[in-house]
């Protein structure tokens, strides 16, 4: 009997060869399937409605563009358009800013990022602060790992790590979260107020 | 009832990331006392976000509906197009103009980037599926920087290891670029292209090439092909 994650496989594959065939209603399937999933995904890096809609939009259309490039044998259907989200992100943003390192979206200033006021609630003001304080690799494995729920293997698929980086990397933050806390510990405060702040 | 399953769902992936930690490092398993509510928060301050309604039906029709599909879909062939003719006519502009000394040529630099190409063209290359050997043949690339192209052997959709390295290509645009290899390329097998903008001195740079993505990496664009003959 296929495991959950294969039965997912076998489902999205057999979408795709149905859109591949000249179904193109048979995409609704697959958007219906990921669009939550990967408009999250991008809400996640850029903290906007407007800018994550534009994103959304470009990375369904792209996908259905690309569909019949896409090989089922090489890859999982959401890990390839999770990639299409995440360098769709970056294109989006390079635009403007050539010169600079823009792999990493919160080196971009809050104002270039434009947060409507309505969407900087003060829970989203939270999640923000603390993603700022992590790098770009360790940002992308709370979201895709903790928040979305991937396996180690799809998230070495969307980022173009190898499976093995992924997980070192997990362990790494997590440790590397617990030692920062550890040394705020030293300055007084409770462990557990720590990871409240 | 809902909040419950929500705090059950919750607890089970806890409990999921916890043992996979402690198989990750063992070492972590004498600390579960504070790794337990430090992966719980991590978990918790995940942002409840909900997709317009509106937004989601209207863009599903768009991808759904034949007609709207087909219209869009050649907007979208039709700007790539025009993309491309632009820069022919910019670039044809720009030679002559600069073929002549009687019409004063405004400075290039306020109103294109380098080679006169307009600033917003992005950085990209072009490889189609291939005959097997001992050389890739890279259709077009497009630099804004000097830089390079990699080939990358692959295993279940993941790179494996660079099998041959471009050499070093200025700024605008190649075409044709033929990469010699290390290994022949095999039938039937997936090979990924990508593209740096990096100098010359970073073509043999393990932590550029290993990890092209991250912030030393500069990767700018990534492609693929098959090698099957009969291309």
């Amino acid at each position: 009997m296929a495991r959950p994650e294969e039965n997912i496989i076998i489902e999205d594959n057999i979408y795709v060869t149905r859109v591949k065939e000249g179904d193109k209603e048979a995409f609704g399937g697959l958007y219906d399937k990921y669009i939550e999933q990967i408009y999250r995904f991008v809400y996640y890096k850029v903290f906007n409605k407007e800018i994550t809609e534009d994103i959304v939009s470009d990375v369904f259309f792209k996908a259905l563009d690309r569909i019949h490039s896409f090989d089922q044998q090489k890859a999982g259907f959401s890990s390839w358009l999770y990639a299409i989200a995440r360098n769709t992100v970056t294109d989006h943003f390079r635009t403007d800013r050539k010169n600079e390192n823009i792999e990493d979206i919160f080196d971009i200033g809050v104002d270039d990022r434009t947060i409507e006021q309505s969407d900087a609630s003060k829970a989203l003001k939270e999640v923000e602060d603390y993603l700022r304080k992590l790098n770009a690799t360790q940002r992308e494995i709370v979201i895709l790992r903790i928040w979305e729920d991937m396996s180690y293997k799809e998230i070495a698929a969307v980022t173009g790590g190898t499976e093995g980086s992924v997980k070192m990397n997990f362990s790494r933050l997590i440790k590397k979260i617990r030692e920062d806390l550890k040394h705020m510990v030293g300055s007084g405060l409770p462990f557990m107020v720590l990871l409240h702040l | 009832v809902r909040f419950l399953r929500i705090k059950k769902s919750m607890k089970d992936k806890l409990e999921k990331i916890i043992e996979e930690l402690f198989t990750l490092d063992p070492d972590l398993k004498d600390k579960e006392s504070e790794i337990r509510p430090l992966v719980s928060r991590l978990l918790s301050l995940k942002p409840d976000i909900e997709v317009d309604r509106k937004f989601q039906d209207s863009l599903r029709e768009s991808l759904t509906k034949p007609e709207i599909q087909e219209t869009k879909s050649k907007n979208r062939q039709r700007g790539w197009v025009f993309r491309f003719i632009s820069v022919g006519a910019v670039v044809f502009a720009v030679f002559l103009l600069t073929m002549t000394t009687v019409v004063e040529v405004p400075n290039s630099e306020d109103q294109f980037g380098i080679a006169g190409l307009p600033e917003d063209l992005l950085d990209g290359l072009v490889v189609k599926d291939q005959s097997p050997g001992e050389s890739v043949l890279i259709e077009s690339v497009f630099l804004n920087k000097p830089g390079f192209v990699a080939i990358y052997s692959t295993s279940e959709g993941t790179r494996q290891r660079v099998i041959g390295i471009s050499e070093v290509l200025m700024e605008g645009e190649h075409i044709d670029v033929m990469v010699a290899l290390e290994e022949s390329t095999e039938e039937g097998m997936f090979y990924a292209v990508i593209l740096f903008e990096k100098d010359g001195g970073d073509r043999q740079n393990p932590s550029v090439l290993n990890d092209p993505w991250s912030e030393e990496g500069g990767a700018v664009d990534e492609a693929g092909f098959v090698a099957r003959t009969n291309q």
